[in-house]
């Protein structure tokens, strides 16, 4: 008999950075580190296990920035690019360490690592990530979900609702132009939820989304199964809520798998290691040292002394970990089950890009817990969906304001530091909804061309990784430079309505801020 | 630097979106950015906005322009006084207007209900509203159910206890023994369930 149901979800998301007028430019390395070291790790298992027969299911936000890279022909060019530095890299290393019996094995592992993730994007994934996700979401292997379009913080966002209905709105069809149907669920950006934003999801076609803990335990009344069992809100849109103990078993520092000494060390980078003149063909052209992606050593403990990284142990270390999870949820099964009048359910969402970057072997631990998912049937990964087939009736609640960053509200992404953005970003709203009602009936080519590139630069500004980066003091000036870049546009493409059109600036923008080909300023109106 | 934020992005009851991988990723970014983009230091409008923040602190901006300010004689715009005032309009809190352009983040003040803020002026000894803020709501943070549901908890006893505890683990109450049974208490009072079925010893448990 089953004990539970557990409903693994992977949040994947990255800012949009476009960057056409230069070759190299870092921040375009999020995306390529990604899709190496998170995203395709993560689709060769599930193929792996699709091909060994292995039954498993997994909710994936891929957010609208993510899906618009992904699919971005100059971005997946340069991706390419990118992988055949990684092979030469990887060749070159195979060629020092010759004969060198302490790192020969480990730069062969690297070399060959990479070498695969080329051949699988370029055969299985026919050059387009997304297509990996398409592959399992039609299989109903994997169940897509979206995000909000830029990944705005919605409560802060909604002092002008029309705001939070376009973050939504947009949202859904960009999931629809990439995966051919629209999102059934949604990953709230930030997991932030305010009173009132299930009736913008519900008009938008949303059955479910995520909510941190304490959302429905504090909800308005609180869940009678806490976060052991979805709830419908007052719009018959449910929620799940986030379940702490699973969350604690990836997460903490003491508890958490992230942290065993054989696995891989995240600092220790040849691009730190080598002499300059060896690695600098790798590095950024401006003589700045940055990882490559090549790490020798495992975490060995605390101190700086860093043993080498043996691969294969680590990989039989992700089978104890996935047994010790699967463990546990089997107790936690057990014990809620005492309590429940029906089977307990699970959530355990996840950053998708801390498995596979910062946990190198997260992915491996993935495909080794839905292997004994699968071999010991005492409980089983359903998507939401598929939970509220099997449960229909469920307790209305209202939940309340809350969001999954530290402290379990909006303190993250406004405070001291980045305040001044919503100023403009609720200034900028009231500009282009005016604009959208003025031309509302259509404008000339030239003024629908200003009225979208508007709208997109507000979008951008939008994006909580801004404020959230400066929060966090990483990437600070960037950050900041990225939501003024898109204030000032924003502006200066609105002094050229109905006045000189500087063409050239117009021009860059299209084609460096060209997130969302579909968008018409009229989402906008009233 | 590098090692500090992974540290602390790992911290015990830390993980959240406060590790996000893009912290992780982003912490080598290259800093130099060499384009200096200029955005409005004001809008040209009239305008009080309140954002919430958590139970305690939430963030306040305003616009006023020139012809508000004539419109009402008033000859400086720190004459103007903001009223925190509740849902049922009585006055929370007082606070100085700084200028005709500002920001103000509130600390310390718990609210329960819905609150706004109302810009005025004293004439006479008596308030002169101008401008009225957005609303924003309360965050609630505790255990809560409605009079007419008690009996359906009550029917829960020790499993609605149990489930509520695992649930919040993680998250305030759950971090202390102390503030939980504080907490089960009040619902204890609330419900009057019985001591035999919610002692401490029972609560106490991991």
């Amino acid at each position: 008999m089953l004990k539970g149901y557990w409903i693994p979800v992977l949040h994947s998301h990255l800012p949009f950075v476009k960057h056409p007028d230069y070759e190299y430019f870092l921040e375009e390395h999020w995306l390529f580190e990604a899709i190496s070291e998170c995203y395709i790790p993560l689709l060769k298992n599930l193929k792996r296990l699709h091909d060994e027969g292995v039954d498993f299911r997994l909710t994936v936000s891929v957010t609208p920035p993510l899906a618009e890279m992904l699919d971005d022909k100059h971005l997946m060019e340069k991706y390419e690019r990118y992988l055949d530095r990684q092979i030469e890299l990887g060749n070159k290393e195979c060629q020092r360490t010759q004969n060198d019996e302490v790192y020969e094995g480990i730069a062969h592992f690297y070399n060959k690592k990479f070498i695969e993730i080329k051949e699988f994007f370029m055969n299985f994934l026919q050059k387009n990530v997304l297509n990996g996700y398409r592959f399992f979401n039609d299989l109903g292997k994997i169940e897509v979900i979206t995000c909000g379009a830029t990944h705005g913080f919605l409560p802060l966002l909604s002092v002008n609702e029309k705001a939070v209905e376009v973050q939504i709105e947009v949202a859904v069809a960009s999931h629809t132009k990439h995966f051919k149907k629209p999102p059934k669920g949604i990953w709230l950006p930030e997991c932030a939820y305010y009173d009132g934003l299930d009736k913008i999801l519900k008009e938008n076609g949303i059955e479910f989304f995520f909510v941190d803990s304490h959302s429905l335990v504090y909800g308005e009344p609180t869940a009678l199964n806490g976060v052991y069992a979805p709830i419908y809100t007052e719009h018959a849109v449910a929620a799940f809520a986030r379940d702490p103990h699973s969350a604690k078993q990836v997460w903490s520092s003491k508890e958490g798998y992230p942290g065993d000494v054989n696995y891989r060390d995240f600092y220790r980078d040849i691009g730190y290691d080598l002499e300059y003149e060896y690695i600098k063909d790798f590095i950024d052209p401006d003589g700045t040292r940055v990882f490559t992606g090549f790490k020798y050593h495992k975490i060995t403990g605390e101190t700086d002394y860093k043993e080498v990284y043996n691969p294969q142990v680590a990989s039989d270390i992700t089978k104890s970990h996935a047994a010790d999870f699967h463990h546990k949820r089997e107790e936690q099964f057990e014990h809620l089950g005492q309590y429940m009048k029906r089977t307990p359910m699970v959530v355990s969402p996840y950053d998708a890009e801390l498995f596979g970057h910062w946990w190198f072997e997260g992915p491996d631990f993935l495909y080794n817990l839905f292997k004994e998912i699968s071999n010991k049937h005492t409980f089983k990964a359903v998507t939401p969906l598929e939970y509220l087939t099997m449960y229909p009736q469920n307790q209305v609640i209202n939940p309340s304001a809350s969001s999954w960053g530290d402290e379990g509200y909006y303190d993250v992404w406004l405070n001291e530091g980045n305040s001044w953005i919503y100023r403009h970003l609720h200034n900028m709203t009231d500009d282009i909804i005016n604009l959208a009602n003025t031309y509302a009936n259509g404008a000339d080519f030239n003024t629908t061309r200003l009225l979208n590139q508007m709208t997109k630069e507000l979008l951008l500004a939008q994006s909580s990784d801004w404020a959230f980066l400066v929060t966090t003091k990483t990437a600070v000036e960037y950050s900041e430079q990225r939501t003024k870049e898109h204030i000032s546009n924003f502006q200066s493409l609105k002094n050229m309505i109905n006045n000189d059109i500087d063409f050239d600036l117009l021009e860059e923008l299209e084609y460096k801020n060209s997130i969302f080909n579909f968008l018409d300023y009229r989402v906008f109106s009233s | 630097m590098k090692n500090q934020l992974i540290k602390n992005s790992l911290e015990e009851n830390n993980f959240s979106s406060s590790t996000h991988a893009i912290e992780v990723i982003s912490f080598d970014s290259k800093q130099g950015v060499s384009k200096e983009y200029l955005v409005p230091q004001r809008y040209y409008k009239d305008q009080l906005v309140l954002l919430p923040i958590n139970s305690k602190r939430f963030y306040m901006y305003w616009e006023f322009t020139p012809s508000l300010l004539e419109k009402y004689a008033l000859e400086y715009a720190n004459q103007i006084k903001f009223k925190v005032v509740d849902s049922d309009t009585i006055t929370i809190k007082y606070i100085d207007c700084l200028g005709e352009i500002g920001e103000y983040f509130v600390n310390d003040l718990e609210y329960t209900t819905k609150i706004r803020v109302i810009a005025g002026f004293y004439k006479d000894g008596v308030f002169v509203e101008i401008m009225y803020s957005n609303k924003i709501g309360a965050f609630n943070t505790h255990i809560n159910y409605k009079d007419e549901d008690k009996l359906v908890y009550l029917k829960k006893e020790k499993g609605f206890t149990e489930i509520i505890r695992s649930s919040l683990q993680h998250f305030t109450i759950g971090m202390s023994s102390v503030s939980y049974v504080k907490e089960i208490e009040r619902l204890q009072e609330v419900s009057k369930l019985s001591k035999e079925t919610l002692s401490s010893h029972t609560l106490g448990e991991k």
